[in-house]
């Protein structure tokens, strides 16, 4: 029924591959855009347009001279500002962070980098990646380019809005407990978190070590595919990185997807969810069927304690992560009273948003003598049960298919005084992040509220190290659909 | 780390749970927890943090309501063997380069205000 | 093995009571892996390096950057282990330990909490007594803070994520000298063992003391730590100090000046232990696994590896030099005092042929030397002699090439110049001189009228002629065989021939 994006990566990177267009002038144009359409959406918090620029005319050269261009020559991509690349301010959209320049470029920027890809600037995000909305960054909410009284989700707020306006067809997030997959479906466009481990986390911010992935954001499915392939593999300075399993490939464009069996748990689809939502979700189960897969009933019991669980391990672990910005080594310094312990009390109370605190307090609390039994310690054995869910689980289905977010876009400071009503916007993606699993969001229909159409996402999950499954019946549903093709008005291209 | 005095292993921090953990964190508890922390919350925070400290633990019941007797933590999503090095040094930061971002440098030195206290 | 019962130990009588306290300790031991980088980055640590020029990403905790654990560390905290006869687990676990003070680039020590990779373990005392071991487990050390240069605290980071074994003992220590003892044959196990240099003065051994005091047969009492302890002469003062001031404080019977639970540090000028500031939220340290590193697993083939290259201890050795090669105890102890001594003498006694007189020039002459303000050298890694050249040395004495003042005028010549011994005794005209003839005509000239010496020997005191052996030597400007002229001495007396 539709092809893939004409403007995704790959059609891109072709086109400059053929001169077609030259790299600078999509260079160009992607950081224009990053600067008018970017900056009315506050998407961006940094460009980098000499070093993009320069980057851009190389491959040009490179390929005036006839050299080998990489699979993502010329393609603009954008990074999430808790991303660590030499020559850009990697300030986790924190007041303590602010001017820090990281002295080491991750490994999977190299990886962007070496396959030509041209990242032009650090995108806006949640403080340290906590929040779902985008409003904890320390310099100003990003807008939903749907409709700019929305949020565009979180915390990868930023990346998912310059996908989704057209500024870069590609954008690398990261996903902790739904940071890509939420804001991706808000956006109307894909976002793959992968296995947990597929991608090295080396120059990844930690907020929550065993949660935290390198996620990419795509306006088609060959794209995620393409940079998942790019980006994977053991690296020998993450020794949680799995060692290269091959992707396999996700099937070509109208395949079928027959025998495949799609468990879809009732807990995902609860009596009171957005109706909205629902229907968009049994549609698309309905398109899944169309295409040969046969939809089966199953039970992730332990779905309620998900919440409280993530909440826990990854507060407990940022906790620990941030302790180290105490203004000794970088980041901003308070006096305070004077002392030693005074100047780090004040500098991190001066440094970090409420919404950090709250949680750097929470983590702290959930370890500290007393309390980690009923705490810490609780939320690793219910992080076991919820992982044991799933394996049962995938003895009956091979793909569980669900919403991505229980409602659309919600308006910008709906839920801000209510830290416990943002925590559940994470109840359908937590679980996959706990349990350390592929999961996909991919568009899926629109609701309708005050005459703006939302996007709406779809979720795809898959047993660990079968990225290739999700990918596989992503594509099949693009190719049966086209929601992926539809833009906002403000698109910059 | 130190051993206890007769009692020399060191043991998980499973001891028993003080009333606190079940009820409602106080305002002390948010307090002692913030210095903990390091974080100078002043007390118009800590009135504005304590409550909402209890309500998000308090909307957490469906954890602790779990019976989870006989269930192994699950500390990493995937285990992995660890993976090791070599002991082959490489490349050092430039010194300059360690130092540039901090907030105050002294002769090569990341200098804080002055401290005779140890550790902790 | 188990604890001394109070009634097997001595203890400590006091002098105003008469009563008998039984002392007991426990040592926390810190010490450096001898290994190239640190221990969860690339970085290759040096001792006195210019500050913060031996850091990476990992160490100094830029966010992002991850640890990567060092084999050679783990290797070698194995054969600690083993040395130790402690056990290595199977599988083991990293933990973060959370505080916050400016030496601590990452917020938190990624330490072993609950799953050491080693449990067990003992040293034996010079007594035969066993101490045993609780438990070792590996962790990265902390940078450095330096409180008295200037305004600020300045910090350093180099030694930050030096790789660390912490080998925690029973408290089966109860009095001063067995701590020192103690700590004496722990140093030389790991030495040997190859796993550490043990060099307290560059911080790369470093000791706690947890002690208290006791009645006999009595409840423990309180127990308090001794920091900053940075020689084993140290320990054993801060200990016996700590001891009497406990017991003091305990027959005062004043409750309110009994030892409370803290840390207190020594002063090695007063030779007193003084309380250090307690912190308001000492020791919640909120272990936690640490989730950026997996279970640490060592296969039984690799510990077994492990044993089995395990280098000789310093106990097996001292047997082998007396029972084998048949030198004294005394010499035997001498030799084994460092793994590179010892290699030394063997490399020696291999080239020169001959273990006691390798044993005695070195006993006696090389190491004398190395406290010797006139040469340069002070220790073995710089002496500019080698096992081959002091065993050249060694063969020309034993030939008769020389004798052995002139042996030791060349061998000091050796330390200082570094070159060889041949092209030496040459030069300084210093080779034994065994022509009969020039020796006959100076003991000829030393016979004249010595008539006392004569008649005694000729009334069968041969030792006399020692007397006339000196005259000689002196003449040949020392370069006589000592054994020759007596000999001439000898029959030309007997031969009657003196004019």
């Amino acid at each position: 029924m539709s092809h893939p994006n004409p403007i995704d990566a790959v059609e891109t990177a072709r086109a400059v591959a053929a001169g077609e267009l030259s790299a600078e002038q999509v260079v160009t144009r992607a950081l224009n855009a990053a600067r008018d359409l970017g900056g009315r959406l506050n998407l961006f918090l940094s460009l980098d347009r000499e070093r993009a620029l320069d980057r851009a005319r190389a491959v040009d050269s490179a390929r005036a001279a006839g050299r080998a261009l990489g699979p993502l020559a010329g393609v603009p991509v954008a990074l999430k500002a808790n991303m660590c690349a030499e020559g850009f301010e990697s300030n986790c959209a924190s007041r303590i962070l602010a001017g820090y320049h990281a002295p080491y470029t991750a490994t999977f920027v190299m990886r962007l980098l070496d396959a030509g890809a041209i990242p032009i600037g650090v995108t806006n995000m949640d403080e340290f990646a906590m929040g779902s909305s985008g409003e904890n960054s320390a310099f100003g909410p990003a807008k939903n380019p749907w409709d700019e009284a929305r949020t565009p989700g979180g915390s990868s707020s930023g990346a998912a809005g310059a996908v989704a306006a057209g500024i870069v067809p590609i954008a690398l997030g990261s996903d902790t407990g739904g940071s890509v997959r939420q804001p991706a479906a808000l956006c109307g466009i894909l976002g793959l978190k992968p296995t947990y481990g597929r991608i090295s986390r080396y120059g990844l911010i930690a907020f929550a070590s065993s949660l935290d992935q390198v996620s990419p954001f795509a306006r088609s499915v060959r794209d995620l595919e393409l940079l998942l392939e790019l980006l994977s593999g053991a690296d020998p300075l993450d020794s949680t990185s799995l060692p290269l399993a091959p992707l396999g490939r996700s099937g070509e464009e109208g395949a079928r997807l027959d025998g495949l069996r799609i468990g879809v748990p009732a807990q995902y689809m609860p009596a009171g969810l957005d109706p909205r939502v629902r229907t968009a979700i049994e549609a698309s189960l309905a398109t899944f069927e169309s295409l040969g897969a046969k939809l089966v009933e199953v039970s992730l019991p332990h779905t309620d304690a998900a919440i409280p669980c993530y909440y826990v391990v990854a507060t407990a672990e940022a906790s620990s992560n941030l302790a180290r910005f105490e203004g000794v080594r970088y980041g901003m310094r308070e006096l305070g009273d004077g002392s030693l312990q005074g100047m780090m009390a004040a500098t991190r109370a001066a440094g970090f948003g409420p919404e950090v605190k709250r949680r750097i307090l929470l983590g702290t609390y959930v370890l500290s003598s007393g309390y980690y039994a009923a705490w810490y310690g609780q939320a690793l054995k219910v992080r076991r049960l919820l992982r044991r869910d799933f394996d049962r689980a995938f003895e009956q289905c091979d793909v569980i298919a669900g919403p991505t977010s229980p409602t659309p876009a919600f308006r910008l400071g709906a839920k801000t005084a209510d830290p416990v009503a943002m925590y559940l916007n994470d109840i359908l993606t937590a679980p996959a992040s706990l349990a350390g699993l592929p999961a996909l969001s991919l568009p899926c229909g629109f609701a309708e509220e005050s005459g703006t159409r939302l996007p709406l996402g779809l979720q795809l999950i898959a047993p660990p190290l079968e990225d290739a499954r999700v990918l596989r019946a992503a594509r099949a549903f693009e190719s049966a659909t086209d929601f992926h093709t539809q833009h906002p008005a403000l698109f910059a291209s | 780390m130190s051993a206890a005095h007769g009692h020399p292993s060191p043991t998980a921090p499973t001891g028993a749970t003080p009333p606190a953990a079940h009820g409602t964190p106080d305002r002390a508890v948010v307090a002692r927890t913030a210095a903990l922390a390091r974080l100078a919350l002043s007390d118009a925070e800590l009135d504005a943090v304590a409550p909402q400290f209890a309500r998000i633990l308090g909307s957490f019941e469906a954890l602790r309501g779990l019976d989870t007797s006989g269930v192994e933590p699950m500390t990493r999503p995937i285990e992995l063997a660890m993976i090791m090095r070599q002991d082959v040094p490489g490349d050092c930061l430039d010194p300059q380069a360690a130092l540039a971002p901090a907030p105050k440098q002294v002769n090569g030195f990341f200098a804080v205000p002055k401290t005779l206290e140890a550790e902790g | 093995m188990s604890r001394p019962t109070d009634d097997d130990v001595p203890g400590v009588v006091s002098a105003r009571t008469g009563q008998r306290w039984i002392p007991v300790m426990g040592l926390e031991v810190h010490c450096q892996l001898k290994t190239k980088t640190k221990l969860f980055s690339h970085a290759p640590y040096r001792f006195g390096a210019e500050p913060n020029t031996r850091t990476t990403p990992v160490c100094t905790g830029q966010p992002g950057a991850l640890p990567v654990l060092n084999e050679a560390a783990v290797l070698l905290a194995v054969r600690a282990a083993l040395a130790l006869d402690a056990t290595v687990a199977t599988w083991s676990k990293f933990d973060r330990k959370n505080y916050f003070y400016c030496d601590l680039p990452k917020g938190f020590q990624i330490t072993q909490f609950d799953q050491p990779y080693c449990s067990g373990g003992g040293v034996a005392l010079p007594s035969g007594r066993i101490v045993r071991l609780t438990r070792i487990h590996l962790e990265e050390d902390a940078g450095k803070a330096i409180h008295d240069r200037g305004p600020d605290t300045l910090v350093d980071l180099n030694r930050a994520g030096v790789p660390l074994i912490e080998i925690v003992s029973e408290a089966d220590i109860t009095s001063a000298q067995e701590a020192f003892d103690y700590l004496t044959r722990l140093k030389e196990t790991l030495q040997f063992a190859g796993a550490s240099d043990c060099d307290m003065e560059k911080g790369s051994l470093r000791c706690d003391v947890n002690i208290s005091v006791h009645r006999p047969g009595a409840k423990w009492g309180t127990k308090v730590e001794l920091k900053n302890l940075n020689s084993f002469r140290n320990v054993m003062a801060a200990a016996d100090f700590e001891i009497l001031r406990q017991i003091e404080a305990y027959e005062s019977g004043d409750s309110a000046l009994f030892p409370v639970q803290e840390t207190r540090t020594f002063d090695a000028g007063s030779g007193k232990t003084r309380s250090m500031r307690s912190k308001e939220d000492a020791h919640d340290y909120r272990y936690f696994p640490e989730p950026d590193l997996p279970l640490l697993h060592l296969s039984a083939e690799l510990i077994d590896l492990q044993r089995r290259s395990l280098p000789e201890s310093a106990p097996a050795r001292r047997a082998r030099y007396v029972g084998a090669l048949g030198l004294s105890e005394y010499d035997a102890g001498v030799l084994t005092a460092s793994p590179a001594l010892a290699q030394w003498f063997e490399e020696t006694a291999d080239l020169a042929g001959s273990p006691k007189d390798a044993a005695n020039w070195i006993s006696n002459e090389v190491l004398r030397a190395l406290s010797d303000p006139q040469i340069e050298s002070k220790s073995l890694e710089d002496l500019r002699i080698t096992p081959s050249s002091l065993a050249e040395l060694i063969g020309f004495v034993r030939a008769g090439k020389l004798n052995v003042p002139a042996g030791r005028e060349v061998l000091r010549a050796m330390l200082t110049s570094g070159r060889h011994a041949a092209e030496l005794i040459a030069e300084l005209g210093l080779e034994q001189v065994s022509d009969e003839g020039q020796l006959e005509e100076w003991c000829q000239e030393a016979l004249v009228g010595k008539d006392k010496v004569i008649a005694d020997v000729l009334a069968g005191k041969d030792k006399a002629v020692g007397a006339l052996v000196g005259p000689v030597m002196k003449a040949s400007k020392g370069k006589a065989n000592p054994q020759v002229v007596t000999e001439i001495l000898l029959r030309l007396i007997r031969d009657g021939a003196p004019s």
